[in-house]
């Protein structure tokens, strides 16, 4: 009953599986289906191994301080119905030329956050609120590239993305951006990380892209960062985010309008 | 850890039907092999430590008086009984809950928690901190990732490894933590 490969009697999944398909770390984040689930719980309960392996990955998360992924609760109505009444980008934001792409300079080592952030105090924002920072991964089109290696690391990266597997598109993109920081790589690494419940490191990154002259994502760029700092608890600055977007043109103007009229409507002004 | 003595499949046939008996010894050795399983999945499902305790035995509980009266037809197959048991009162605790009104978190301050078990719970954690203290470097790095919660593959990337070596090593170092502390909880 410990250490085989295949699926002890009566269970239908093996030992192998559960190492390859990282079935111990995604069932304690419950990335599992209700079905994989139980089949898991049915190997644990009758493989030594395995049940081992998972208490002690568990309590390494406890006794390290970790948390594992962002937690997700199955979903409650209010939290539905919010999610649903957020306005997302609905524009599909493309992927242009590398050629024709400035990188974002200058580089300098990433600030924790700009300095009107860092001088807000972080609040504990109510659930009306965060409801706002809900995201939605905007949908990625691939146009052109020019085949280099740091496009194929991208479109490794954006494969990933368009599955709904942020965290190995997070990781990609990261390397992609410490390469090279052009503008698309770092707004789709703010949308990972933001997916992946990472909101200080996407603020970082959001902030270069937002600042950036980068016609097609720096003004997206801003809105997810003003996300990022709902969640981060510095509504104010998240606001006067808003407000500086809100007066351009653009679908993420539009969606910037929304959010303010949204945060105003809450008393937040 | 929490995880009890180890029984083979047929001792598991047997322990269902001496339970049946009315053998009490038996009856401590089904504790103490399903607690640790039943708990780990009632805690990875309710999210909340404090109800999967208090549902852990009504578990353990329900699953005895079935086999006391012998409503067991496949001795052989009482892990997926009890697997079975618990999943249905999980799924029963969830939906009672979602009926209830929904409860404003409280403030960290004012959660109370058993501080007996909290002391126990501590005490395990330290050991296993000793025993990540005592993997091999890259193992530790590839455990503290882990606990950060990435998965194999960012943690492939990171390190310059491939998956499967993350994950083999990561296995490994996961079996090896669970011994130490076994180990460690004996001394």
């Amino acid at each position: 009953m410990s250490g085989d490969t295949t699926a002890p009697e009566g269970t239908t999944m093996g030992c192998t599986q559960v190492q390859d398909q990282d079935l111990v770390e995604r069932y304690l984040d419950r990335e599992l289906t209700e079905t994989e689930q139980a089949a898991f719980e049915a190997h644990f309960f009758e493989c030594s191994d395995c049940y081992a392996v998972l208490t002690a990955a568990r309590d390494v998360r406890q006794a390290l301080g970790g948390q594992g992924r962002k937690r997700r609760r199955p979903a409650q109505p209010w939290a539905l119905a919010a999610a649903f009444a957020t306005a997302t980008l609905t524009g599909t934001l493309v992927w242009h030329l590398w050629d024709s792409a400035s990188p974002i300079r200058p580089s300098p080592p990433a600030p924790p956050s700009s300095p009107r952030a860092a001088a807000e105090p972080r609040l504990v924002p109510p659930a009306a609120v965060l409801a706002l920072a809900a995201v939605e991964p905007p949908p990625y089109a691939r146009v052109a590239t020019r085949g280099s290696a740091d496009d194929r690391l991208f479109a490794r990266a954006m494969s990933h993305y368009a599955k709904g597997q942020h965290a190995p598109a997070a990781a990609l993109l990261r390397q992609a951006w410490e390469r090279s920081p052009h503008a698309p790589i770092g707004f789709y690494l703010g949308v990972c990380d933001l997916m992946e419940g990472r909101n200080a490191e996407a603020a970082v990154v959001l902030e270069r892209v937002a600042g950036s002259p980068d016609p097609v994502f720096a003004g997206p760029a801003r809105l997810y960062l003003a996300k990022a700092r709902i969640r981060l608890g510095q509504v104010q600055s998240a606001r006067a985010d808003l407000l500086d977007l809100s007066r351009t043109q653009g679908p993420a103007a539009e969606e910037a309008r929304t959010l303010l009229a949204r945060l105003d409507a809450l008393g937040l002004h | 850890m929490g995880q009890g003595p180890q029984v083979a499949p047929q001792e598991l046939a047997g322990l269902a039907e001496r339970i049946q008996r009315g053998d009490p010894a038996a009856e401590e050795e089904f504790a103490a092999h399903f607690q640790g399983r039943v708990l780990a999945m009632l805690g990875a499902r309710l999210w909340d430590r404090e109800s999967a305790r208090e549902l852990c035995g009504d578990v353990l509980m329900a699953a005895l008086q079935s086999l006391r009266g012998g409503n067991l037809r496949e001795p052989e197959r009482v892990a997926a009984f009890v697997h079975g048991v618990a999943r249905n009162m999980a799924n029963n605790h969830l939906r009672k809950k979602a009926a209830q009104p929904r409860e404003e978190p409280l403030e960290p301050d004012a959660v109370v928690t058993d501080p007996r078990s909290e002391a126990l719970r501590e005490g395990r954690l330290e050991l296993v901190r000793k025993a990540v203290a005592q993997l091999e470097p890259l193992d530790r790095r590839i455990v503290a990732a882990l606990a950060e919660g990435q998965r194999a593959v960012e943690i492939a990337v990171r390190l310059g490894l491939s998956a499967e070596v993350v994950r083999a090593r990561k296995h490994r170092a996961l079996k090896k933590i669970s011994g130490i502390v076994q180990e460690l909880s004996r001394s």
